[in-house]
Parts: C-alpha cells; sequence; structure tokens
C-alpha cells in the first residue's frame, strides 16, 4: 500500500505533504490529555500490523488496519497513522520518506473516511449487529478509500486513471475482505468489553450497554 | 446460517489471496555483477519472487540504457553495455518500485582481455626487428608476456570462485538487511510510546 521513491512527480509529492499539514492541523486540535494514550496504542498497533506478514497458502497479507484505527480513534485517527507512516519509512523503508506526505493522506484519509462511515450507524435503529456491520464496512471503506488516492496518485506519474484503479482494488480484494472481518470482529468485542474506547460513542447507549 | 456465511467467506477470501498476487508488499532487489555479467533478483517483502516485473537500467545521468523483465524466478541478467555506475530500477507497478546502484568498479569488462592484447601487440612489433639485442629483448618479452597472461588468467579465474562462493553470503546479508527485525519492530514501537510520554509531559505541565 505504501508507495516508494522515486515514482511520484514533485507537484504530487509537495500536494501531499500540504495535505498531510492541513489534515493534521484540522484534525489534531485540542486534544485531550487522556486521548493521547489511545492514539499511541492505535499508533503502534497500526505501525506493527503493517510490518508483520501472515502466511495464507503460497502468498502472505498484511494488514492495513486504518479503518480499525479511524473507528477506535474518531478524527485523532490520522495523528496515529502520520506517526506510524513516518516510523516505517525511516526505520524501515516502507513507503520512501519523500512521499510520507503522499501516503498520510492516502492511509489517514482512508481512517477519516471510515470514520465517517462508522457515525452513520447513529441513523439506524440500534440492533445487535449494526455495530458489527458498519464496523465491517467501515474497515473495508478504510482500505478502499486508500486504493483510490494509490490509484489517483499513481495516475499523475503517468499510469492510466481507470486501468490501474481497477487493478488496484482488485489487487486489495482479499485485503479488503480480512479488514471487513477483522474491524467488524474488534468492534463486536469492544463494544461488550470497553464501549467507551470507540469513537463517537454515546453516554446514552453507554449506560444502556452497562445496565 | 450465519455459520455458512462465515465459511463462504473465508473460503473466497483464501481463494483470492491465492488467486492474487501479493501486490500490497514492498518489493526488494539483490544484483550483483560477475564479470561483465549483472544478475538482478527481485523479490517481495514477504520472500515471495517477483515475477514478470519490470526491470529498467540507467546510466549515471539518467539515461535508459536497456529494460527487461524478470523471469519466473524472479531474476533478470543482462550484459552491461558500458563500465560505468549502473542504477537498476526494479517497478513492481501499484507504487511498489525499489532502486539499486551498481558502482561501477564491481564490473569487470574485457579487463583481462585487453592487458593480454596490449602485450601480444607489443611482441609482435618487437618480433619484426632482426638484432640481436633485440632477440633477448623479445626473449624477456616472451616471459613477460606469460606472466601478464598468466596473471590476467589466474585474476579471472579467482574474481569467478570467490564470486561464486561469496554470491549466497552477500544475498543471505542483503536480505537480512532489508528484513523487519523484530528488534527494529519493537524499537518502533517504544519511539511511538516515546512521543506519548513527551508529549503528555508537555500538555500536563501546561494544564497544571
Amino acid at each position: 500500500m505504501h508507495i516508494a521513491d522515486g515514482i511520484l512527480s514533485a507537484p504530487v509529492l509537495a500536494a501531499g505533504f500540504g495535505g498531510t499539514v492541513v489534515i493534521a492541523a484540522a484534525t489534531m486540535r485540542k486534544m485531550d490529555l487522556d486521548e493521547i494514550p489511545k492514539v499511541s496504542v492505535m499508533a503502534a498497533v497500526f505501525f506493527v500490523a503493517n510490518l508483520i506478514h501472515i502466511p495464507i497458502g503460497p502468498t502472505s497479507i498484511h494488514f492495513i488496519l486504518n479503518g480499525l484505527v479511524g473507528v477506535i480513534l474518531g478524527p485523532r485517527a490520522f495523528a496515529a497513522i502520520m506517526l506510524g507512516v513516518i516510523l516505517q519509512a525511516f526505520l524501515f523503508g516502507f513507503g520512501g520518506v519523500t512521499v510520507i506526505g503522499v501516503n498520510c493522506v492516502m492511509l489517514g484519509g482512508g481512517a477519516l473516511i471510515a470514520y465517517f462511515i462508522w457515525q452513520m450507524r447513529h441513523r439506524f435503529p440500534s440492533g445487535d449487529r449494526l455495530e458489527m456491520v458498519f464496523g465491517a464496512i467501515a474497515g473495508a471503506v478504510g482500505v478502499s478509500f486508500s486504493g483510490v488516492i494509490l490509484a489517483a496518485a499513481l495516475f499523475t506519474s503517468g499510469d492510466e486513471f481507470w486501468a490501474t484503479a481497477g487493478y488496484a482494488l482488485a489487487a486489495h480484494v482479499p485485503a479488503l475482505i480480512i479488514e471487513a472481518i477483522v474491524v467488524g470482529a474488534c468492534v463486536t468485542f469492544l463494544k461488550k468489553a470497553r464501549p467507551d474506547m470507540l469513537a463517537g460513542h454515546v453516554q446514552k447507549t453507554y449506560n444502556k450497554s452497562v445496565a | 446460517m450465519m455459520k455458512k456465511v462465515c465459511l463462504f467467506i473465508t473460503t473466497m477470501c483464501l481463494f483470492l489471496v491465492f488467486v492474487s498476487d501479493s501486490y500490497a508488499h514492498k518489493v526488494q532487489m539483490f544484483a550483483y555483477a560477475e564479470g561483465e555479467n549483472v544478475f538482478v533478483e527481485g523479490y517481495f517483502a514477504d520472500g515471495k519472487k517477483a515475477m514478470n516485473t519490470d526491470v529498467i537500467v540507467y546510466d549515471n545521468s539518467g539515461k535508459e540504457l536497456l529494460r527487461g523483465k524478470t523471469n519466473d524466478e524472479g531474476q533478470f541478467s543482462f550484459k552491461a553495455p558500458q563500465k560505468s555506475d549502473l542504477k537498476i530500477s526494479l517497478n513492481a507497478g501499484m507504487g511498489h518500485k525499489t532502486e539499486y546502484t551498481l558502482p561501477a568498479g564491481e564490473l569487470h569488462i574485457g579487463g583481462g582481455k585487453n592487458t593480454t592484447g596490449t602485450v601480444t601487440a607489443s611482441l609482435s612489433k618487437d618480433s619484426n626487428s632482426k638484432t640481436v639485442r633485440e632477440e633477448k629483448n623479445k626473449v624477456s618479452q616472451t616471459s613477460r608476456f606469460d606472466e601478464a597472461q598468466l596473471q590476467a588468467v589466474v585474476e579471472k579465474a579467482v574474481e569467478k570462485s570467490v564470486g561464486e562462493a561469496i554470491k549466497p553470503l552477500v544475498r543471505s546479508f542483503t536480505e537480512m538487511q532489508q528484513k523487519n527485525s523484530l528488534t527494529t519492530i519493537i524499537g518502533g514501537i517504544g519511539y511511538i510510546f516515546g512521543v506519548m510520554g513527551i508529549v503528555l509531559y508537555f500538555k500536563s505541565r501546561r494544564s497544571s
């Protein structure tokens, strides 16, 4: 998912850094003291999930989990992902250093979109599987959005957009399904165990689930 | 019902994972020169070979020299067209690309042949002259030529066998260097919590 050095043109890289600064400034304002540990824990989860390859059959996958970060942290997800992406670039060469901006927008943007999808659940009558379904959709959308940004970024470097976009999405279909399952499962678990950890959690539902 | 749906989804993902290649992985490269031939091997972060991947070779100034595709083993080899630093770029698509510059010093383009060539030329020139003194000279030249030739042959042989012997070593070293080691991952987590500590420290000072 991470774009390497030497592929994108300078204006795109600059736009990536610009976008990162703007989004970071908008989403990191007035962060509470007790939010910071949560953000750090999710940054660590994101950082590790991206690096560990889980062998399945002849090949292997690695999680992206930006959807999960979005669902848990809400707007603060961008900070967590930015930290993760920066460390991945410097420690592992996972995504180029000059591409940090674009990668942040790509993965962090996916997390923010996942959060918006997640918040949509308030418009539906609450049910047993509501959280699970929306968690799964949010997880899948997070990855797909990143895939679209990836295609758009590659398009600017000369690849044909629709072919690349189709290719990018097709290549991410397994990741998308696995992410949906993982995020759905995590959300279901958290809903039972620690509902206050989920983003956009309304106090009323919290009381109800406690009672 | 739920169980069946779960089973269906799992088999479907397994199927898709089987079919699709590991596009989501970082690509890495291993390149080495043997004489004038350059071998390139591409593989993904999970150890899978990068098959059918575009390889483009540039010279110092960024001029494209040649291009090709890796075979089913993820390998590609070419004859170095000139003795200069070669910038080898391997592009696996989807934003996965890696570059490696092979220094000119590692290329040996016809090095041995050239020395013998010049020696032979001077020898034939000498043999044209007829004085005894020069005959003597010729004898010494001949022995020197043998020495030079021997040296070239030995050099070439040593280079080849040492290169062969070192290859697995270099390969495992490169792989080790590029691997996501557990220590670095734990180090990264440490960084994250370190940053958290710093932010918390300044935040708490401000609020108190």
